[in-house]
């Protein structure tokens, strides 16, 4: 398979708005920042505001994954895939790399390397989302998963069913967010965000 | 307009967050709150509390439903309708306040049926379910502004997690001591206490808040309205001054209100009022050592015995034994302790670490005075309490009991006696031990 030329990624990454994502996405790292006095403690509220802001990350990076052409694009002859995967893993990696640069700056209630695992975890959720639902409701797993995290956490339950809450020493966590990581960006690499057929032009 | 409204609620978005919805319920903590021992006044504060999790969804739901003439750029195809602006704006956010407020009713309706098979004192409260409903329509309304003012694909989840931390920062606020966080809509509003009469005024305020809240945004959604007339858009504006007066007052009630202190009674705020105590007559169960407590708690009596009846072995039969334990309220001769609101599991307290607070307490609620705390202890007193528990196999709380190798020593000197030795040493020390004054050269 040829690489697509880059004034078509260019193009592609244009159509799905994606430098209106990366301020979003810098917007929220800064907001990572700023909740600093707040979320510097280990308790519930901070935990659970950090997983938020993790959310808010991963949707942005989701709901850039909405096709704005509808079934015409999937006529094209360009190759989709390698196009949505250039996308994807450039707001991935900006949204890594912003919160990184928040979390080095100074300590949180949760460690710098669990909130990216985090971060990673909650976009393969959002993606997967997307894939299935749409983009316009890649919102809702990740923060309905942020308030089932939230009640356990309330209720001293830890466990793999909430890996966000676990340290960020913690393997199998870890390769619980990568692997939602993989399958959300494979999957709306391969099949794109679910369009609804009233969103269809 | 009906017409309208009935298309809006057919083809509304919040059908499809039903299920999300319902599922985040059945697995919050609150669906696992359901256990025997139930308080009208508990689940009330439960059901308000619903709203941290519908409230961000419907928020967003209506941000999105909002976005949506713009989205599909059918903006100026409507300017043609019959309608006015307003009135399609106002169908289009009705439909979803009507089947947000639909969930949040249902989902009351299963807490309240379930509770009415197990509660077994009281009545429901219906202040917090008010409140937790207009907070659920404010959220509605201030969610469809939010979308008005910011169409976007990003501005339905912001909304709805902005939302979210919106709540957990006023709860926050208000554990911190800062009396404007108690309008939290996730904040206790009444006082679960069987024990004293149910205090309204922080659910009223409350409900006075949320609707000037959500009546502010109606009047805000008309006067912003490009399209609508002159005479609407002025009576947006009227009405969304009335909506903050309304706001105001509703903030003053619940700063001047005395339930504080997530849900119990605050003495600081009001001094001159009082909580109202409520008449009861206990019900007991139990021997040789009789447990009374509220009806309210009825349910727990078995499970209550079977905990602390083998803590009280050794002192049957003695002056240390008490005739009977009482909960909280000083019941004439009975020993005055404070149960809770158990977890149960058939006849046994759970979780485990319930179980074992609840026997440390206990224990050491027998050797010391009435109102002394387990941090006041003295040593002769610590040493019989681990004494009590470990006859009992139970292991102390370490928090409450903390191990010592000289308490434990004098422990392992009282349960070396045998039986009628130590019958005979409770005998004569009782009063001293509950008093205080003995020390741990006093132990056998």
């Amino acid at each position: 398979m040829n690489l697509p030329p880059r004034h078509l990624i260019g193009l592609h990454l244009r159509t799905r708005q994606t430098a209106r994502a990366v301020v979003a996405l810098a917007a929220t790292a800064a907001a990572v920042r700023a909740s600093q006095h707040w979320t510097s403690g280990s308790g519930l509220f901070s935990q659970v505001v950090l997983l938020l802001l993790a959310a808010a990350a991963a949707t942005a990076v989701a709901t850039g994954a909405h096709n704005p052409f509808g079934e015409v694009e999937r006529t094209a002859s360009s190759p989709l895939p390698a196009l949505r995967v250039t996308h994807l893993l450039t707001l991935t990696g900006t949204a890594l790399a912003a919160t990184a640069v928040a979390a080095l700056i100074t300590t949180y209630g949760v460690s710098g390397a669990a909130m990216l695992r985090n971060l990673a975890g909650f976009t393969g959720i959002a993606l997967l989302t997307a894939g299935l639902l749409g983009a316009h409701l890649a919102w809702t797993v990740p923060l309905g998963y942020v308030l089932y995290c939230g009640g356990e956490l309330d209720l001293h339950v830890g466990n793999l069913w909430t890996w966000p809450t676990r340290p960020g020493s913690d393997r199998a966590a870890l390769a619980i967010a990568l692997t939602l990581l993989a399958a959300g960006v494979a999957l709306v690499s391969l099949t794109g965000a679910r369009d609804r057929r009233s969103e269809q032009t | 307009m009906r017409r309208l409204l009935a298309i809006e609620v057919r083809h509304s978005a919040m059908l499809p967050m039903l299920p999300v919805l319902a599922g985040l319920l059945l697995l919050s903590p609150i669906a696992r709150h359901l256990t025997p021992v139930a308080l009208w006044t508990s689940r009330s504060n439960d059901v308000q509390s619903t709203v941290q999790a519908i409230g961000p969804f419907v928020a967003g739901t209506a941000a999105w439903m909002a976005y949506r003439e713009r989205r599909r750029a059918v903006s100026d195809l409507l300017v043609c309708t019959p309608y006015p602006p307003l009135a399609r704006r106002l169908a289009t956010w009705a439909a979803v306040a009507v089947w947000a407020a639909l969930c949040y009713l249902v989902n009351v309706g299963v807490v309240f049926a379930i509770t009415a098979g197990q509660a077994t004192w009281g009545r429901p409260v219906l202040w917090p379910v008010l409140s937790g409903l207009t907070s659920v329509v404010a959220c509605t309304m201030l969610g469809f502004v939010a979308g008005k003012a910011l169409p976007g694909r990003l501005t339905a989840p912001l909304v709805a997690i902005g939302t979210l931390v919106a709540m957990a920062a006023m709860m926050e606020w208000a554990l911190g001591g800062e009396w404007l966080g108690r309008l939290s809509p996730i904040y206790p509003s009444i006082g679960e206490s069987p024990f004293y009469r149910v205090d309204p005024s922080l659910s009223q305020a409350q409900v006075l808040c949320y609707l000037g809240v959500a009546a502010a945004a109606v009047g805000l959604l008309a006067l912003a309205g490009r399209r609508d007339t002159r005479a609407a858009r002025l009576r947006g504006g009227a009405l969304a001054a009335a909506g903050l007066v309304l706001a105001a007052a509703g903030t003053g009630l619940a700063l001047r209100s005395p339930v504080g202190d997530f849900g119990h009674f605050d003495r600081s705020a009001r001094p001159a009022s009082a909580p109202v105590p409520v008449a009861y007559t206990p019900v007991c169960a139990g021997s040789p050592l009789p447990i009374c407590v509220h009806p309210a708690f009825r349910r727990e009596l078995a499970a209550l015995e079977a905990a602390l009846s083998p803590v009280t072995a050794p002192l049957a039969g003695t002056p240390a034994m008490p005739s009977g334990v009482a909960q909280s309220r000083h019941d004439g001769s009975l020993l005055p302790f404070e149960f809770g609101d158990y977890q149960l599991r058939g006849d046994t307290i759970v979780p485990y670490q319930a179980l074992t607070i609840l026997r440390t307490r206990f224990a050491l609620a027998l050797v010391t005075a009435p109102g002394t705390g387990p941090a006041k202890a003295g040593a002769a007193q610590r040493a019989v309490a681990a004494f009590l528990l470990r006859q009992a196999g139970v292991t102390p709380e370490p928090g409450l009991l903390p191990p010592s190798t000289v308490d434990t020593s004098a422990a392992q000197r009282l349960a070396a006696l045998d039986a009628s030795g130590r019958h005979a040493w409770f005998a004569a020390h009782a009063t001293a031990l509950r008093a205080g004054t003995l020390t741990l050269a006093d132990l056998p």
